[in-house]
């Protein structure tokens, strides 16, 4: 959504924003562009992005195919990240691998967010016993640890891709209602609440056209840090056998297998764990960057 | 049968005794021609990558006698591959149970390297002309770990604990009409009818002897056997420790027993285990990865010992189900597969493709029956006959805690989606395997192996025929039963072996519910200090009584 709205901007003006918003998303603007941790972020993102989505042209071989011949070779030009234990490329698997990533890590959070962020607005909102309710078993939920809870879900759910995402989502919808229900309640308090109240309107529409645009900021932040503990999340269940099945190029399937050759094939586990690292990195970094950007505390220092 | 069912290979020096010498060295070159025959058909692309088994050494640790007589005592520490689990013999089926219990217990006859059968705490035994009574004279002054002489009263008191329980061999009993002990060390059988597998399970860790105060408890928690090892304690997960048995009625100076202590860890991970290995950790590990093998072959400070055959690695279709309750959905899938590729894929030239259950080389092996061979062709002629011309699709529920059959899973599948057969792995923990697969039969295809396969009974009936102890993949066929039944009723061996070959054929044509994949062997990497031959002539167990440790 921050991408988008930058966008936008860059494209100048088409008379849908106010004089006011304008001025506001170029400020947004113009801090994201000086924050080298968000750029840096969204260049990450944007890259992996785009090799999902070119994936099938950029990987040189199927990336199923098994050649017993070419079992553990090291990298070459042939085979630039090397084979793995089935002769299989490993820079093809890598790359196709980056979807599963790219699928969970977004699919995850947008379930999340699509449920989250309405529980925790409209419980934060309304607050009194409705607030209490929801936020105790919000509670309940974030005492089991994220990977555990997947862990138990996706027994329970059979070990298949889409679960995972739905294990997932699951998971981190407490993270994102617990933050959008503190955006909401210091929301409720404003005047602009206070006037729309006194214009009548009714509380449906406060919350979803007045409070809701104005808690966007947290969310997002929260969104997109919670993104990379997806990616991981998925890289442990898969590592743990629950997650994506073989031969499915996921990387934390790949660092399983990996592990047996750590000695003889280092480069089985590398690659996979090196973009495992640049994803997450790449998300962490845009998250708080976008934290930076957003935060009205910051902006009062400068 | 006598040839080469169990092969004991070595690439350094192994202190073996001059007792096998002849036979080692005859296994060794066996061993060379075996691999010779795999390199060849793996060797399709011509870089004859394969050959990295080196079986060929075989005969290489015969000629270490000279490294001097078995030394008496020390602490042998072995780092264990699956954790022990239950502790009485007639209950318990997982082999790492049996590793330590081969130990501890004793039966009242033996297998040996050649597949024979010896009396062992009998000294002698006799079979009536008609062979339905077995008569065995028992051993006198064989005492128990607790003390107590061993007497044809527990004896019976173990056998009648089994027939009358809901133990392993409860079954077998089916043909026993009366177990008597005259006196007390005569022990009589009588038979109902021929019936050749009884002696053969009598030999197994189900018919164990124990004391008779023992035998009368529903579950053994703690072993007392007659063994050349006696239980010392167990952790759970983390250990278990037998110490040597000083009274042992075998007991001398060239059989042993000679370790003092024999401490298992259990360390059930591969890579774990290997690399506390090569820092010094163990003096002697199994279940080497397959994976791992040329690399402990390499290292100079370790012998590197192997055991073939193992086990039976098979692809289970459930022929209750669709699409493999359809004979050419089943056949289908076995012209679709190379199953040269597959067993090179998981056990880097150390295995064997085989289309007979009976362990290899022996006679119940059909001569000239092999595996199919890949052929797409076909894969479609029997997709059109069973109305799937367009393949068709299945779950293929696998164990995780066998990496071998992770792998063979990908090549199988791989090669099936390239027939039109689509095949979703889903892999599994043992237990859901044994829950959900075994008992529950809810599956369509999987894959996991067979042990003990040196009897062919086992091969046959256990896993095959519909009454058969591990039955359940659902295949039945009623020719094929008559077959296995009429064999166990047989003693002599061409008359077996014949029914036994037919049997295959069916198998074969029918495309039973096992597709066989390949015979593995058991992988050990032993610190050169440790001598003797490591493993038990029945390939998957250990028995440690004549190994020592030369420091």
């Amino acid at each position: 959504m921050a991408v988008e709205q930058h966008r936008e901007e860059a494209d100048g003006d088409d008379g849908f924003l106010s004089e006011s918003q304008k001025e506001r998303l170029g400020s947004f603007a113009r801090k994201f562009r000086s924050n080298t941790k968000a750029m840096v972020g969204l260049f990450i993102v944007v890259s992996l992005i785009l090799v999902a989505v070119f994936a099938p042209f950029i990987a040189p071989y199927e990336m199923n195919e098994t050649n017993i011949e070419d079992r553990t070779e090291a990298p070459s030009v042939e085979h630039p990240f090397g084979t793995d234990d089935l002769g299989r490329d490993i820079f093809s698997r890598v790359v196709l691998g980056s979807r599963i990533s790219l699928y969970v890590g977004f699919g995850a959070i947008s379930g999340a967010l699509l449920v989250g962020a309405v529980v925790g607005v409209v419980s934060g909102y309304a607050g009194g016993l409705t607030d209490e309710i929801i936020m105790r078993v919000m509670d309940a939920a974030m005492a089991f640890p994220p990977v555990l809870l997947a862990l138990t879900l996706l027994v329970v759910l059979g070990p298949e891709l889409v679960n995972v995402v739905i294990a997932l989502a699951f998971v981190y919808t407490p993270y994102i209602a617990r933050v959008s229900r503190s955006a909401a309640l210091a929301e409720r308090n404003e005047a602009y609440v206070e006037s729309a109240v006194a214009r009548g309107e009714s509380d449906t529409r406060i919350v979803f056209s007045e409070v809701f645009p104005n808690c966007m900021a947290p969310i997002l932040v929260q969104g997109s840090l919670n993104v990379s503990f997806a990616i991981l999340a998925e890289a442990s269940l898969s590592f743990l056998g629950l997650g994506a099945q073989p031969p499915r190029p996921s990387w934390g399937l790949m660092i399983n297998t990996g592990r047996g050759f750590m000695e003889t094939a280092p480069w089985m586990l590398l690659f996979p764990a090196l973009a495992i690292g640049i994803a997450v990195v790449g998300f962490n970094m845009l998250g708080d960057g976008l934290r930076d950007v957003l935060d009205p505390k910051v902006e009062a220092i400068e | 049968m006598q040839e080469n069912g169990k092969e004991v290979e070595s690439t350094t020096d192994s202190g073996s005794r001059t007792g096998r010498l002849g036979r080692r060295t005859f296994l060794g070159t066996a061993a060379a021609t075996g691999a010779a025959a795999l390199a060849g058909c793996t060797g399709g692309s011509g870089d004859g990558s394969g050959d990295g088994d080196g079986s060929g050494d075989g005969g290489s640790g015969t000629g270490t006698e000279s490294s001097g007589s078995p030394k008496q005592g020390g602490t042998l520490n072995w780092g264990g591959a699956v954790p022990v689990q239950g502790l009485d013999p007639h209950i318990d089926t997982s082999a790492a149970s049996k590793r330590v219990l081969e130990n501890i217990y004793e039966e009242v006859v033996a297998l040996q390297d050649d597949y024979s059968i010896e009396p062992h705490l009998a000294e002698s035994m006799e079979q009536s002309e008609d062979n339905t009574l077995l008569t065995f004279k028992l051993r006198e002054g064989v005492t128990f770990h607790n003390g107590k002489e061993m007497t044809s009263e527990d004896v019976l008191a173990t056998y009648e604990r089994v027939q009358n329980g809901d133990y392993l061999a409860t079954g077998f009993f089916d043909h026993v009409e009366e177990l008597r002990a005259p006196d007390d060390y005569t022990f009589e059988i009588q038979l109902t009818e021929p019936f050749a597998p009884f002696l053969a399970k009598m030999a197994t860790a189900e018919l164990s002897v124990m004391p008779a105060e023992k035998a009368e408890q529903d579950m053994v928690e703690e072993p007392i056997g007659t063994g050349p090892y006696k239980f010392e304690s167990r952790e759970i997960e983390t250990s278990f420790t037998m110490v040597r048995n000083e009274d042992y009625w075998g007991a001398s100076d060239e059989d042993g027993p000679f370790i003092d202590t024999i401490v298992k860890s259990e360390v059930p991970d591969s890579s774990v285990r290997l690399q506390s290995f090569q820092a010094g950790e163990y003096d002697f590990i199994n279940g080497v990865a397959p994976k791992d093998a040329s690399t402990v072959e390499q290292n100079p400070d370790a012998r590197f010992e192997t055991q073939f055959p193992k086990s039976l690695v098979y692809l289970g279709l459930n022929c209750d189900r669709e699409p493999f309750d359809n004979k050419d959905a089943r056949l289908a899938l076995d012209y679709a597969i190379d199953k040269e590729k597959v067993a090179e894929a998981a056990l880097y030239g150390t295995g064997q493709t085989t289309a007979s259950p009976a362990a290899p080389d022996s006679p119940w092996v059909h001569p000239d029956l092999g595996p199919r061979e890949r052929d797409l062709d076909k894969v479609q002629e029997h997709l059109e006959a069973a109305g799937m011309p367009d393949g068709y699709s299945a779950t293929f529920k696998i164990p995780q805690s066998y990496p071998t059959q992770v792998q063979a899973a990908e090549v199988i599948a791989d090669d099936a989606a390239e027939a039109g057969i689509d095949l979703e792995i889903q892999q599994i923990t043992w237990n859901s395997w044994l829950s959900d697969v075994f008992t529950d039969q809810n599956f369509q295809a999987t894959t996991s192996s067979y042990l003990a396969l040196w009897y062919p009974d086992v091969s046959f009936y256990k896993f095959l025929h519909p009454d058969g102890a591990f039955f359940f993949t659902n295949w039945v066929n009623e020719d094929y039963n008559e077959l296995v039944e009429e064999a166990r009723t047989l003693y002599d061996e061409d008359q077996r072996a014949e029914l036994y070959h037919q049997a295959t054929e069916i198998l074969h044509e029918e495309r039973a519910g096992h597709l066989f994949l390949w015979w593995q062997p058991s992988l050990y990497a032993a610190a050169p200090a440790y001598k003797g031959d490591i493993g038990a002539p029945d390939g998957s167990t250990l028995q440690f009584a004549d190994n020592w440790l030369d420091r």
